[in-house]
């Protein structure tokens, strides 16, 4: 498989996704209009790495804001990972700047919702 | 709650960081947001978020709701006249917009029942819909208005003006406290 990357735009995160490493990433801002055109092909990818994962995936997710269609994606992005779990470690790396209170009950739902390990990272405000 | 009529005029000139009247566009939506990046530049990061995800979740919901409205822009892009203003304690976030008379019952019913729930009933409310877990008796609730109202953590506030027997003015103003 390739490795995706995806350079961030003023609607779009970075997407960074390798499957060689497990190592992947999605930060910046999700606030595109066409969430679906955005996201598909994403999705798309990770199903097929679901099939045979590394034996550590590890998801950093680093979001300014998002909007509530990227929400759904967001989710979904996860319930892809879901497989992996029995077969292989997934993590999900959930940051969030420190007063960001709001990201973080984000985080919270995702986890609730979607099954996966979670861990919470709060990035302090330089 | 007392609402003053005040608070709805969308041609307010005071303590006003934002106006704008005109099609929502893409382009639209990243200038206006840009433009807010800027008015806002000397509140806390928690609030300046805040506003920017009602700002684009407010336009963007103008996009998916077009059986709700009638298409007027050149292009059928949604039109909308924005006010972004403020007091002592909070910013307000202000939308207007056109929307078909039929629609009226089916907004107003999903913004009582969202502003009828406490902080936690609210948080449990966009999970259920964002997981789809429940097709809530509302009728479709719109995860834009319930995530609106959730990043103000104050009733939405909203006003109906009919302008004929088909249409009517949608007047909505959310609250951001500093």
């Amino acid at each position: 498989m390739d490795r995706v990357i995806i350079n961030q735009t003023k609607q779009t995160p970075f997407v960074d996704f390798d499957p060689a490493t497990g190592v992947f990433e999605i930060s910046g801002r999700s606030i595109p209009e066409n969430t679906f055109d955005f996201y598909k092909p994403i999705l798309n990818w990770l199903e097929e790495y679901a099939i045979k994962p590394q034996a550590q995936t590890r998801l950093k997710v680093y979001l300014e804001y998002f909007n509530t269609s990227s929400s759904k994606f967001i989710l979904e992005i996860f319930k892809k990972l879901k497989p992996i779990i029995g077969k292989a470690d997934v993590v999900v790396a959930w940051h969030y700047d420190e007063d960001d209170e709001e990201m973080m009950e984000n985080g919270e739902d995702y986890q609730d919702v979607s099954g996966l390990d979670f861990e919470f990272v709060e990035v302090s405000e330089e | 709650m007392v609402i003053s009529s005040a608070l709805f005029n969308i041609d307010r000139k005071e303590n006003v960081l934002i106006s704008f009247d005109g099609s929502v566009t893409s382009r639209v939506i990243s200038d206006l947001l840009q433009r807010s990046e800027i008015a806002l530049e000397n509140q806390r990061s928690v609030v300046r978020k805040r506003v920017y995800n009602v700002l684009v979740e407010g336009l963007q919901n103008l996009y998916h709701h077009a059986e709700e409205r009638p298409e007027t822009g050149k292009n059928g892009e949604p039109q909308v006249k924005l006010l972004l203003w403020f007091d002592t304690d909070s910013i307000f976030i202000q939308m207007q917009n056109v929307v078909k008379g039929a629609t009226i019952n089916k907004i107003s019913t999903q913004i009582e029942y969202i502003n009828s729930l406490d902080r936690d009933q609210l948080k449990a409310f966009y999970r259920e819909v964002l997981n789809n877990t429940k097709f809530s008796e509302k009728g479709g609730a719109s995860l834009g208005l319930i995530d609106m109202a959730k990043r103000s953590g104050e009733p939405l506030l909203y006003k109906f003006s009919p302008l004929d027997e088909n249409y009517s003015m949608f007047n909505l103003v959310v609250q951001v406290k500093k």
